[in-house]
C-alpha cells in the first residue's frame, strides 16, 4: 500500500519546493522505492523544481480520451479505465530516481472540477504501483474539498510565517478532517524571515513539525535554474523537509 | 456469425509465404499470472515491444464459422520470441476466437444483445491479463496494444509460447468460445498498415454493434460508419430472418457482407 503525501497550503509559502525536498530525500533514503511526484497545482512548478520535461498531461489525455469516446469509440467503463492506464505512460515521465505526472492546466477559462475529478481516479489507481505518491498540491483548499486528495495518507498543511498562512491552514485542517482520510497531518512553517518569532507562531490543533528558515541557498540554486538535486545536503529547507519527514517517526 | 470472416481471411492472406513456429494450447505452460496489474517501469525494464515509433496494433475476430478453425487451440509466432528480442521491436496481436453457433432461438431478434455482450467479453479479456513480468497497455480506442517486457522475465525464459497459453485459457474460460488462435507478431516483414487498417475495422465492427446495441439516436445518412451499421443490420437479418416478413428462418450467406461492403476480396 503506498503512502500518500500531499502538502497544501496558502499560495507562495514554498509547497513545491518542500514537495520536491520530499521526493529528493525519500528517494535517498530509499533507493529502490517506487516514487511518484504528482504535480498537481495548475501553476506547474513541480517539473522545474524536479528537473523533468513534460511532454503531455493528466489534462491532455482526459480530453483525448473523451473527445474519442464521444464519437463512439470506446465507452464502456472498463474500456475507459483501459485508455488510462494505456495513455497514462504517454503522461508520466520516468526517470531513475522517480516517475512524474503533471495534472497540467485546462486550456481556456472554465470550471477545474473534470480534471480534478479524473486525478482523483488516477490517484486512486496508479498509487497500488508505487511506494510512495508525493503530490503538490494546488493552493488553497479546492482540492481537498473536492475529495481528490481523500486518500493522502500523510498531509502536510504548509504556511509561512503570516497569520493568513497560518489561518488556511487552520481551515484546510478542519475540512481535511472531515474529507481526508489521512492517517497523520502535521504543519510545517517555511520562509521564516526572522526566527526571533517562532515562539510566538502556534498552530491551534495541528502540530508544527518544522520551522524552516528563509533558505538563501535555494533562492540562488532556484533563479540559477537548478533543480532540488543539486542543492546542498545541509541547506535549510532539505534540513527541514528532513525533519518534517522525520516528525511521522517509522511510518514512512 | 460471420461478421468477421472476411476479414479473419484478409488477415491470414498478410501472413502469406512467412513461416511461424507453432504451439498447441498447453495448459500447463501459462505464464504465472498477478492479481492485479502490474506496473513495469523503464528501470525493470528489458524492452518494449510496439511504443515509441514501433508499430502496434490489436485486433480481435470473432467466428462461429467452424471451418475457418482447425479442431485445436494454437499460438503462432511471427518473427522473434520474446527472449530473441533484443531490443525496442514492432508488435502485433491477433486473436481469433471461434465461438458456438447457437446464439439461442434464432427467432428472437434479441439476440444481437447476446451476440454483442459475446464480442465484448472477449475483446475486454485484454483488459484482464496480467501476465507477471508481460505488461500490456491496450487501447481499444486505437487499436494498440503494447508490451513492457521485465528484465526478471527474460531471465525466466518468458516466452510467446507461456503468454499465448495464458491468453488462451482466459479466453476458454467463456462457455461460449470454442478455439482460440492467436498469433504474436514481431517481424517486420508483415504488412502492419494493412493489419492497422483491419483493426480499425474492427473497431468500426464494434462500434456498429455498440450503436444498434444501445439503440443510440443517429443521424444514419451522415455516420462515417453506416456501411457497417447496414452490414451488421443486414447479417442480423440474414442470421435472424426478416422481422417485418414475420420469417425469421436463418438465410444461407452465399458471400461474407464486409467483402461485398468494401469491395474486397
Amino acid at each position: 500500500m503506498a503512502k500518500i503525501i500531499a502538502l497544501a497550503g496558502k499560495g507562495g509559502v514554498g509547497k513545491t519546493t518542500l514537495c520536491s525536498a520530499f521526493v529528493r530525500i525519500l528517494g535517498e533514503k530509499y533507493p529502490k522505492a517506487k516514487i511518484l511526484a504528482i504535480d498537481a497545482d495548475p501553476a506547474v512548478g513541480l517539473s522545474t523544481a524536479l528537473g523533468v520535461t513534460v511532454n503531455q498531461t493528466l489534462d491532455d489525455i482526459r480530453r483525448e480520451i473523451i473527445d474519442k469516446a464521444a464519437s463512439g469509440a470506446g465507452k464502456e467503463a472498463v474500456e475507459l479505465l483501459g485508455e488510462v492506464r494505456f495513455r497514462i505512460f504517454d503522461a508520466l515521465v520516468e526517470t531513475d530516481k522517480f516517475a512524474f505526472l503533471a495534472i497540467g492546466r485546462p486550456e481556456g477559462a472554465g470550471c477545474y472540477c473534470a480534471v480534478n475529478a479524473y486525478l482523483k481516479e488516477v490517484i486512486d489507481m496508479v498509487s497500488r504501483d508505487f511506494d510512495y505518491v508525493v503530490i503538490d498540491g494546488e493552493a488553497g483548499i479546492e482540492q481537498i474539498n473536492r475529495r481528490v486528495m481523500e486518500k493522502v495518507t500523510h498531509l502536510f498543511l504548509v504556511t509561512d510565517a503570516s497569520r493568513k498562512g497560518i489561518k488556511v491552514v487552520k481551515t484546510i485542517r478542519k475540512v481535511a478532517d472531515e474529507l481526508v482520510m489521512y492517517e497523520k497531518c502535521v504543519a510545517i512553517v517555511n520562509r521564516v524571515e526572522d526566527m526571533s518569532i517562532v515562539p510566538f507562531i502556534k498552530i491551534e490543533g495541528t502540530d508544527i513539525a518544522s520551522i524552516i528558515e528563509s533558505d538563501s541557498e535555494h533562492a540562488h540554486n532556484d533563479i540559477m535554474g537548478k533543480t532540488i538535486f543539486e542543492l546542498s545536503e545541509d541547506a535549510p529547507v532539505l534540513a527541514g523537509a528532513r525533519k518534517a519527514l522525520d516528525s511521522f517517526g517509522g511510518c514512512l | 456469425m460471420k461478421i468477421y470472416d472476411a476479414q479473419i481471411e484478409r488477415v491470414r492472406e498478410l501472413f502469406n509465404g512467412i513461416i511461424p513456429k507453432k504451439y498447441e494450447y498447453c495448459k500447463g505452460k501459462c505464464r504465472e499470472e498477478n492479481t492485479q496489474y502490474e506496473m513495469i517501469f523503464q528501470s525493470d525494464m528489458a524492452y518494449e515491444l510496439g511504443a515509441n515509433k514501433e508499430r502496434a496494433v490489436n485486433l480481435t475476430c470473432v467466428s462461429s464459422n467452424a471451418q475457418l478453425f482447425n479442431d485445436k487451440d494454437e499460438i503462432l509466432v511471427y518473427g522473434d520470441d520474446l527472449c530473441e528480442i533484443l531490443d525496442a521491436s514492432s508488435y502485433a496481436r491477433i486473436t481469433e476466437v471461434l465461438v458456438k453457433d447457437d446464439l439461442g432461438d434464432d427467432s428472437n431478434p434479441s439476440n444481437m444483445d447476446k451476440l454483442y455482450k459475446i464480442i465484448q467479453d472477449i475483446d475486454f479479456v485484454k483488459y484482464h491479463m496480467y501476465t507477471k513480468g508481460f505488461m500490456i497497455r491496450t487501447s481499444g480506442q486505437s487499436c494498440l496494444e503494447q508490451v513492457r517486457v521485465s528484465k526478471n522475465a527474460l531471465k525466466e525464459k518468458v516466452s510467446f509460447e507461456h503468454i499465448g497459453n495464458s491468453f488462451i485459457k482466459r479466453y476458454r474460460d467463456n462457455p461460449n468460445v470454442l478455439h482460440v488462435r492467436i498469433i504474436f507478431v514481431t517481424t517486420a516483414n508483415v504488412d502492419f498498415d494493412k493489419l492497422k487498417k483491419e483493426a480499425d475495422t474492427a473497431i468500426d465492427i464494434r462500434r456498429s454493434l455498440s450503436m444498434i446495441h444501445n439503440g443510440l439516436p443517429t443521424e444514419c445518412g451522415s455516420c462515417e460508419i453506416k456501411d457497417i451499421c447496414d452490414e451488421v443490420e443486414g447479417l442480423r437479418e440474414l442470421h435472424f430472418g426478416s422481422k417485418e416478413n414475420g420469417d425469421y428462418s436463418k438465410k444461407k450467406i452465399e458471400k461474407s457482407p464486409i467483402t461485398q461492403a468494401f469491395g474486397r476480396t
